[in-house]
């Protein structure tokens, strides 16, 4: 029973709660209520949604903009549907690419080349297949139908030619041959350099935000503290926190892009000044709520708590450590959880203007191109940015769920 | 024994596989910045077409938002080089905005910009002039029937607004000497009498000209926040197939055959990385001439230019330029072959005259303030463009086979004097100031006396 409880609490903070009562009906626990219970959680929100769309579709064929009609549920899906198929043909591109490097590679000596003997020694690649390499160069422009026509076996080739005449496996060579010579003066492996697909745009967008978060939560959390502990510090520093809390990251990224050129230097291995510049406008804007609910956290500590600590003649360590900061964890999280989400919302802006490749980018070259598939485009990009900082509150949500039952345990 | 197997392979493999020559580069990683116009078409050939590969080149391209982000991204480093507009490396080398020293090897195409304004203004115009009241009137449309209008609005307060896309752009440029030819004055960026900068250029305006990202021209002027700009294509073209406005000139109208963006990029890094700037250049070259080889090449060009990662505009909207027709009304599509010109005429050869006529509209707008010799002018173009790169580049693609001897001018930088222009006045590079003094509308090299008006 104690574990249901604890299962259905779980369920609660990750945002899966609707599932409680289809739970409960199964085990046969009050079917009316679990029925009205399901009737209001998983019926109503999705009639709602489905309603929505409907809407959506009706409304958006009315809205003539000059790049046409606003984009509807199904173009949206569309637009989507051609995002991957983008992110396809990039997929097969960066094969191709990787074919032409390889081939380039045992090109300068053939099975004597010092990759050429590294895939006949350590791979165990037949020398045929090494001179196949060498002798047959993809073409060098890409096109689907080309280089499919490129890898048709041709009669009468060695057997081993034939099998390796298949792009994943030549992938797998060039992408063993990255790990095999990295960091290699007279062997260079390079990286596909191509358009960044919708996905790595994504991925590029939570890593800026994570990393700007953490910035922040580095620099808001030591001084939340001591702005909690003593009075006078956060006197001091209130009038900062006050100005800097509403300043937009507008106002912020021509500041923070002067500040890094002038102090760092971009190398090749490098971060990119667009990226250190969105992650440090996520950071200033992102870090004031967690400084402010770090602060109250800490400055309401139960004066029981602090009592007791006296009692038993805590050190200054210990009653920060066992005492003050557990105590002060649920805001803290609070305040993470808010900055998190500002951070999120900041980091597109940031990126349109820096030109950090993330999403905020994507969208900016989108209403660039001014194409008929513009909107839907950005309707899409739009959703993605909704759903990914849903799921990245839903995260700090159960984390802040975690501490506050630790805290109930605790008392 | 495994290895004596494959010593002989090797023997026998030496011969057939020896690279093509192949210029020893210092930086083999590249990424270039380009603004989505359809003048990019070479970076973006030279890349979709191999020809950077074949140099050794391992090129990324990447959109800037605007001509400022994309000019700081190259000065910080961030950017090994980028599509400019050709009075950008110059500004920055005088130091008017952003200083640095920037050169450029390749001239990336002539002609290309339009004139567009907003379909309110064209009638307005139409009802000024009515032989302008047609499906096909006839070209070319000066700036005439705006005059009264222009001096109208201001006079009540509410001057029109146009846009362009940079202070030292073409089009800036281009648009002020299309108002200044009928009489209406641009604005200045000095004022001799007062010793006043104008950073935005509107010091004794009729039309407020200020700057707007090509890409949000249509959305801009739709907006009403504009009554007209001049940019590139495709954002003439996007205007009249969306309905938002009217393109009524192009700048082969303006000035026939003029140049209009570079390639540009720091002289610091072009030193450091000396034959990766040749390499850089001979596949640029190479793109240059492809695309304007045959128009089928230009079709496949727009294919790929309509790519979201590229232009990104609708292939039917980059088509009506690339392919040398050109929209001015639903009524009136008019050949012009001669639209984007990519490598025909010498296009892609930097003549120091080019740079220099940037120099002399400087000079007459107020943007440099203070009178200049003559040899100040041919000093700085030479110190901007950088033909030596270009022929290097150039001799070598003639030993490979890709250029033929005649597609190299014999020239000593200078184009002949010419009367191209929509006002008829003459240009000859060798005398600037000369040049300067003919203008009616404009600041004067010698004198202190303000612009007419």
């Amino acid at each position: 029973m104690n574990n249901l409880r604890k299962l259905f609490a779980f369920l609660k903070a990750i945002r899966l709660g609707f599932l409680v009562p289809v739970i409960q009906l199964c085990r046969g626990e009050d079917p009316k209520l679990q029925m009205r219970l399901i009737a209001q959680q998983i019926v109503l929100p999705l009639a709602a949604i489905i309603l929505g769309l409907l809407l959506w579709q009706s409304l958006a064929s009315k809205i003539n903009t000059n790049l046409g009609t606003f984009p509807g549920p199904t173009e949206t899906w569309q637009a989507y549907e051609s995002l991957q198929e983008e992110a396809r043909v990039e997929a097969l591109k960066e094969k191709h690419f990787n074919h032409k490097q390889l081939s380039r590679m045992v090109r300068r000596g053939g099975v004597d080349s010092e990759v050429g003997i590294w895939l006949v020694e350590d791979e165990g690649v037949a020398p045929e297949v090494v001179t196949w390499l060498a002798e047959n160069r993809p073409p060098t422009r890409f096109n689907e139908a080309d280089y499919a026509a490129f890898l048709e076996p041709v009669a009468g080739e060695p057997e081993p030619v034939s099998e390796a005449r298949d792009m994943d496996y030549v992938n797998g060579l060039y992408l063993a041959a990255g790990k095999a010579f990295k960091g290699s003066e007279t062997v260079k492996v390079r990286d596909y350099g191509g358009k960044p697909t919708y996905g790595e745009q994504i991925r590029k967008s939570l890593w800026t935000v994570f990393t700007g978060f953490v910035i922040a939560s580095l620099v808001a959390i030591p001084i939340g503290i001591l702005c909690g502990l003593n009075k006078s510090i956060y006197s001091a520093l209130n009038p900062f926190i006050q100005v800097g809390k509403p300043v937009s990251p507008l106002a912020w990224l021509p500041l923070v892009t002067l500040v890094v050129v002038a102090l760092y230097e971009p190398t090749e291995e490098g971060l990119e000044i667009s990226f250190i510049v969105s992650a440090l406008v996520v950071a200033l804007c992102s870090l004031w709520p967690t400084l402010v609910n770090t602060a109250v956290g800490v400055a309401n500590t139960d004066p029981d708590h602090l009592n007791v600590a006296r009692v038993l003649k805590l050190s200054w360590f210990s009653r920060l450590f066992k005492i003050i900061l557990p105590g002060s964890l649920p805001l803290m999280f609070t305040g993470l959880r808010i900055s998190l989400g500002v951070g999120w919302m900041v980091l597109i802006a940031a990126e349109m203007l820096a030109q950090n490749p993330g999403l905020g980018k994507f969208v900016w070259d989108m209403f660039q191109n001014g194409s008929s598939e513009t909107l839907s485009l950005i309707v899409v990009a739009c959703l993605t940015i909704g759903l990914i900082g849903f799921f990245l509150d839903t995260i700090m949500g159960a984390l802040q769920t975690l501490v506050s039952f630790e805290e109930k345990h605790s008392s | 024994m495994k290895r004596l197997n494959l010593i002989a392979g090797a023997a026998v493999l030496a011969a057939p596989f020896s690279l093509q020559a192949e210029l020893d580069v210092e930086k083999e990683d590249l990424k270039f910045g380009f603004i989505k116009l359809t003048d990019c078409a070479p970076i973006v050939m030279a890349k979709e077409l191999g020809y950077f590969e074949e140099e050794g080149l391992y090129v990324e391209l990447e959109a800037q938002a605007n001509w400022k982000v994309l000019l700081d991204r190259v000065i910080s480093g961030e950017l090994d080089g980028a599509h400019m507009l050709a009075g950008q490396p110059i500004a920055a080398t005088i130091g008017f905005g952003t200083e640095a020293h920037i050169i450029t090897p390749y001239s990336l195409d002539l002609n290309g910009n339009g004139i567009t304004v907003s379909n309110e203004l064209w009638e307005t115009m139409q009802a000024a002039d009515p032989v302008l009241d047609s499906p096909q009137p006839p070209h070319p449309i000066s700036a005439d029937s705006l005059k009264d209008f222009a001096l109208e609005r201001r006079q009540a307060g509410e001057p029109l607004r146009m846009g362009m896309v940079f202070p030292v752009s073409t089009h800036n440029y281009e648009l002020r000497y299309w108002l200044a030819a009928s009489e209406i004055s641009p604005g200045f960026y000095f004022d001799p009498e007062t010793g006043t900068i104008d950073r935005t250029g509107q010091l004794n305006a009729d039309v407020l000209l200020s700057v707007t990202p090509p890409p949000q021209m249509p959305a801009t002027l739709a907006s009403k926040t504009i009554d007209g700009y001049c940019v590139g294509e495709p954002w003439n073209q996007q205007a009249i197939l969306r309905g938002i406005g009217v393109p009524v000139t192009t700048n082969y109208d303006i000035w026939k055959n003029n140049p209009e963006k570079v390639f540009g990029m720091t002289k610091g890094w072009a030193d450091a990385h000396p034959n990766t700037a040749i390499a850089v250049t001979k596949a640029l070259i190479r793109a240059g001439k492809w695309l304007d080889a045959s128009p089928e090449n230009r079709l496949e060009a727009v294919k790929i230019l309509s790519r979201s990662e590229y232009v990104g505009a609708d292939e039917e909207v980059l088509r009506n330029s690339m392919t040398g027709t050109f929209m001015f009304q639903k009524t009136d599509v008019r050949e012009m072959p001669d639209f984007n010109v990519f490598f025909r005429y010498h296009a892609s050869y930097p003549f120091y005259s080019d740079a220099i006529w940037f120099l002399t509209q400087m000079s007459r707008w107020g943007q440099i303030s203070e009178p200049k010799p003559d040899a100040w002018y041919f000093d700085v173009a030479k110190k901007v463009y950088r033909p030596d790169i270009y022929r290097k580049a150039a001799t070598l693609l003639i030993e490979e086979g890709y250029l033929t001897e005649a597609e190299v001018p014999e020239t000593d930088g200078f184009k002949e004097p010419t009367g191209d222009f929509i006002d008829g006045i003459v240009y000859d590079g060798r005398k600037p100031n000369g040049y300067i003094e003919k203008f009616d509308v404009g600041l004067k090299p010698q004198s202190s006396v303000a612009a007419t008006n």
